[in-house]
């Protein structure tokens, strides 16, 4: 009877049982964070006389209020950098599928090379590359795209250059799998039935690897949106993004309260603006 | 359904001049494609009359299909001509060709709703009254109802179903046609092969359909031309090649045949008569495609009848021999039986509708056929060319009724 009843209980348990491990590294490590954060953009106090959770509003107000300039540079230069990491990845990616033949698979590899080295060091490699004697101002310089008194470096310029370089994998390879995945009979068909190599691509393969853009968009605008490494690295004073802003407001200026209050916001924002996007694009998806 | 309007009219401006082959004829003239050092299509001559359900017919790899491609503009050939109305289209792009194909794999655009997967030919040369030509023929496909789904929420037949509107649609001067009907099941194979057919008649297109499915070929087509190692091994209608093949492969593919060495002896009258291991067989003349001595006497093995004893009919050939094994096939039973002073064998299959028993391994018999079934081939030829095809090798002699090859197949065990 006993050990009817138990069969009888383990077997309701079992689909919650096969869950856990999934339920509690939820827990862990993103619904525990979020909560912290969220709680700790709520306290009020100072950092030497110790916070304390208020339910402090005003924390809110005060960040959007001071710091709106810096929400708009991120999301500015976040959008700028993903349309220029598409505008290089979609070619890339389209040449290693349709062109690269037996070559394909070493170019993925170049790629993803890059990722291989730390973020900082592929940072600190484009102050030099676009150092005021550097070889790129120079060719600039003497093609009068720059003038002489004109540089790179600490220039927004730079930040989104950076901002490009360092999250152009993420755009490649969802776009390459998108690509790679297509159906090239579906090519086939479309000339068959008319479609010019232009319009076959522009009715087909562009739409089939929408998906594939899309994702790479999120991949890459999201966390250039939060950088502030490509801001400190190449940029200037006037080109700080709100990653800097809670860079300085956690480590330098001890405002937990604020920083907290600013990561939330920009979290916010970001989940906005990719929904509204989203929604966007899948009516376009028709095209 | 009233799509009549003349096939020539979309095109007339991309392709035009006239020679002295008829008007929407589509002739292969020394067609050569090579993949390195393999010659797929050999010097492939074939003209194609317009308005006939043409199938083109052989073994996977017999080059077939990139024969076909070619004419899609899909491959380039290496050599020779593609004449549409007489003009040259080999040099023609792809999407400029007056031809429409239906993929083996359909390819429907799967982010299309089927509508659009139809109308896109004619959005893609800015035809007019779009809406009302894709509804017309997704009621003759019977599809109407679907027009608002995409591919992926269809069956395979009602996707397969779209394939062929959306070729259709586009009134292509050819519609090629790639193993269409490869991935249905056999019941649904025979109600499209059906239907394919009456489109074909109701529309007036010229069809080139490529299969390496025999009986649908012979249920299908007009015309058949029998494919082998990149070359044409026979063409005719389906009667024709069936009744009297020229080649050992047509022999064998198209159905199968009984082959046996034979010596020629001499003529008597309008036939040819042979040796077979001391036996004497008469061939009709004009069924002889040998000039050699050595030949191979043909027969089919369901025209053959056994008989125990009596006298045979005075316009039968007559083989002795013992059976060696029998099958039972529902509508009919297989025998093979050696023949009497030689190696080879003989396949008999006889209709299950007398009441007569079953012959047991080891009966002396005699096969009887008809003098005008007999065929002859040049006994140079490898006798097993085509054989151990790929679709049911050895239900083939059931499966083929002789005296209706072009009907719709409702019959056989092997549907």
């Amino acid at each position: 009877m006993v050990s009817a009843l138990s069969a009888e209980r383990r077997r309701t348990l079992a689909p919650y049982l096969l869950l856990a491990p999934m339920v509690v590294w939820l827990l862990l490590f993103f619904l525990a964070p979020m909560v912290t954060l969220l709680m700790g953009s709520l306290q009020s106090g100072s950092f030497s006389e110790g916070f304390a959770f208020t339910f402090e509003v005003g924390n809110y107000v005060s960040a959007v209020g001071a710091y709106w300039p810096w929400f708009l540079r991120s999301i500015t230069y976040a959008a700028i950098a993903t349309l220029c990491a598409l505008l290089i990845a979609y070619p890339l990616a389209y040449m290693i599928v349709f062109k690269a033949g037996r070559w394909k698979y070493l170019l993925l590899v170049l790629v993803v090379a890059p990722l291989f080295a730390s973020f900082l060091v592929r940072t600190l490699a484009w102050t030099t590359i676009l150092a005021d004697q550097g070889i790129v101002v120079e060719v600039l310089r003497s093609l009068h795209i720059l003038a002489p008194d004109q540089w790179l470096l600490a220039s927004p310029t730079a930040v989104i250059a950076g901002l490009t370089y360092n999250f152009l994998p993420f755009m490649t390879l969802p776009i390459y799998v998108s690509l790679d995945r297509l159906d090239k009979r579906l090519i086939e068909a479309a000339t068959d039935l008319y479609a010019s190599g232009f319009r076959a691509f522009r009715r087909v393969t562009l739409p089939l690897s929408l998906p594939g853009i899309v994702s790479g968009c999120l991949l890459v605008f999201i966390p250039a949106a939060g950088d502030f490494v490509n801001a400190q690295l190449l940029g200037s004073v006037d080109t700080q993004m709100i990653g800097n802003v809670i860079e300085s407001q956690y480590l330098r200026a001890l405002d937990y309260p604020m920083a907290s209050a600013l990561s939330v916001s920009l979290i916010v924002l970001i989940i906005g603006l990719v929904t509204i996007s989203m929604r966007r694009s899948r009516t376009n998806e028709i095209l | 359904m009233s799509i009549t309007d003349t096939t020539t009219e979309a095109t007339a401006s991309t392709v035009g001049g006239t020679t002295t082959a008829r008007d929407g004829d589509l002739q292969l003239r020394g067609l050569v494609k090579r993949y390195g050092k393999n010659t797929v299509v050999d010097h492939l001559d074939l003209t194609i009359p317009s308005g006939e359900l043409f199938a083109l017919l052989g073994p996977s790899g017999c080059g077939k299909t990139t024969t076909l491609r070619m004419v899609a503009g899909l491959e380039q050939p290496d050599g020779g001509q593609i004449l549409l109305s007489g003009t040259d289209i080999a040099q023609l792009r792809t999407f400029r060709r007056p031809v429409n194909t239906v993929f083996q794999s359909y390819a429907l655009f799967p982010h299309l709703t089927v509508f659009e997967n139809v109308a896109f030919g004619l959005r893609e040369r800015r035809k007019k009254d779009i809406k009302e030509k894709v509804n017309r023929i997704l009621e003759t496909v019977e599809l109407a109802s679907m027009a608002h789904r995409k591919p992926a929420q269809l069956s395979g037949g009602q996707q397969q179903r779209v394939a062929l509107a959306r070729a259709i649609v586009n009134e292509p001067q050819v519609l090629l046609l790639d193993e269409p009907l490869g991935a249905l099941d056999m019941k649904l194979r025979r109600q499209m092969q059906y239907q394919i057919k009456q489109i074909q008649a109701e529309l007036g297109l010229t069809f080139l359909h490529v299969t390496h499915d025999q009986e649908e070929a012979m249920t299908m087509a007009d015309k058949i031309a029998v494919m082998n190692k990149g070359r044409i091994e026979q063409m005719g209608a389906p009667e024709e090649l069936y009744e009297s093949p020229r080649t050992a492969f047509v022999a064998n593919f198209l159905g199968s045949s009984n082959l046996l060495h034979a010596d020629v002896r001499g003529s008597e009258g309008d036939f040819v008569v042979a040796d077979v291991a001391g036996q004497s067989v008469r061939i009709p003349r004009d069924r002889i495609h040998s000039t050699n001595a050595q030949v191979f006497v043909g027969v089919r093995p369901e025209k053959v009848h056994l008989v125990e004893d009596g006298a045979p009919d005075s316009s039968e050939n007559e083989i002795s021999g013992v059976v060696l094994d029998s099958s039972y096939i529902g509508i009919g039973t297989e025998y093979v039986v050696a023949v009497t002073g030689m190696d080879d064998t003989m396949k008999a299959f006889v209709q299950n509708h007398s009441t007569a028993r079953r012959l047991a391994p080891g009966t002396p018999v005699k096969l009887r056929w008809h003098r005008d079934h007999t065929f002859a081939l040049d006994g140079n030829e490898d006798p097993h060319a085509g054989e151990g095809s790929p679709v049911g090798a050895d239900t083939r002699a059931v499966s083929i009724d002789p005296e209706r090859p072009a009907a719709p197949a409702n019959q056989g065990p092997s549907a």
